[in-house]
């Protein structure tokens, strides 16, 4: 699982462009969204939704499914190692 | 009012609709400072007229606008506009392409006569935000649901960033307005007019994320009383670099894009406010 979680840091890092962060800078469990994280925005969302898609085979439909998801990094590496078809 | 208007456009001729709404235009020119002095800076500083041919390229401006607005209430009403046919058949073999395709609009033209006057060849999801009123939306949504069209709403829980999505993953249209920055989450930068100017990242953002997805600026030009003369624009935009240098070529090709269609019909540029302010 640390292997995964590791994984996403660096794809969430490259596809958000966060300059200067490494996989450390980013807690396992710190909010994505919102004050006390990552505070990524509404653009970061379909950014989010578009990597789980072509690196997972994992499709978002819906946004209660993306809220769910997009909890922190720890939670998107749990849903993507029981739903990712790729 | 809108009713009204609609009833109106239904048992008159476009021509006396026009005719009455011009005796109007006066008056927004005297009172809505805001709109007349972006309006008159724009032909000043951005089209270079003269200080006269700018004072009554305003009065053209705000007139075109009206004449656009009773167009969209006519149509509502049951009114047809003509599409040249080459147009038609530019259209369908543009837009009926396998791949998904991002259509950028803009507040350049009367844009909603696509919905309203062309059958999209497939499936097409157009963002819109809140604002408009009820008869408006009620209207928009009888019309376009007709041609295959379906209206997008901005929503605060992101909900249409997942239509809008699933949307180009299935080979769809998606229609984003592209040059209005307000209520953005973020913007970008790009020589417009001789001037940096600011427009949304989104609609830019969402074109780049997929391979193999069309990039096209449309724009609908009124071209005389009941004529309409659409523009399709194909972006090229490099498959090679990164996301954010591809956003930005993207950025750059529809500012360019929309840089020759304003120079060729100003008096149709609706962006009634500064559109270079900080």
């Amino acid at each position: 699982m640390n292997e995964l979680i590791n994984e996403l840091k660096l794809k969430l890092i490259e596809a958000l462009n966060l300059e200067g962060m490494t996989p450390d800078d980013i807690p396992n469990d710190a909010p994505l969204f919102g004050e006390g994280g990552l505070g990524l925005d509404s653009i970061d969302v379909l950014e989010l939704i578009v990597l789980l898609e072509k690196n997972y085979g994992i499709r978002l439909a819906t946004p209660q499914e993306g809220k769910n998801v997009f909890k922190s990094v720890a939670v998107m590496a749990d849903y993507v190692a029981a739903n990712r078809t790729k | 009012m809108q009713r009204v208007l609609i009833v109106l456009a239904r048992v008159l001729p476009l021509w006396l609709l026009y005719g009455v709404m011009a005796l109007a235009i006066p008056f927004y020119v005297i009172f809505d400072a805001k709109g007349r002095n972006a309006s008159y800076s724009f032909f000043r500083r951005r089209i270079g007229r003269g200080r006269l041919y700018s004072a009554v390229s305003v009065f053209l401006n705000m007139f075109s606008l009206g004449k656009v607005v009773i167009d969209r209430f006519a149509s509502y009403a049951g009114k047809t506009f003509r599409i040249e046919n080459e147009d038609m058949e530019m259209c369908r073999k543009t837009l009926g392409k396998e791949e998904g395709i991002v259509l950028l609009s803009s507040h350049v033209g009367n844009y909603e006569m696509l919905g309203y006057s062309l059958p999209v060849p497939k499936p097409m999801k157009v963002l819109v935000y809140a604002g408009e009123t009820e008869t408006v939306m009620e209207n928009r949504s009888r019309l376009f649901t007709g041609h295959g069209v379906q209206m997008v709403s901005v929503k605060e829980d992101l909900s249409h960033l997942f239509i809008l999505n699933g949307a180009l993953s299935k080979g769809e249209i998606v229609s984003l307005p592209a040059d209005r920055s307000a209520g953005s989450a973020k913007c970008i930068k790009q020589t417009f007019m001789g001037e940096e100017a600011s427009f949304p990242l989104g609609p830019f953002t969402m074109g780049v994320l997929r391979e193999n997805v069309s990039l096209i600026a449309v724009y609908v030009i009124k071209k005389g009383l009941k004529n309409y003369r659409i523009f399709l624009d194909t972006l090229d935009v490099p498959s090679e670099g990164t996301r954010a240098e591809r956003t930005s070529a993207f950025a750059k090709a529809y500012a360019a894009s929309l840089e020759k269609i304003t120079f060729q019909w100003p008096e149709q540029w609706y962006n009634f406010f500064d559109f270079w302010a900080e």
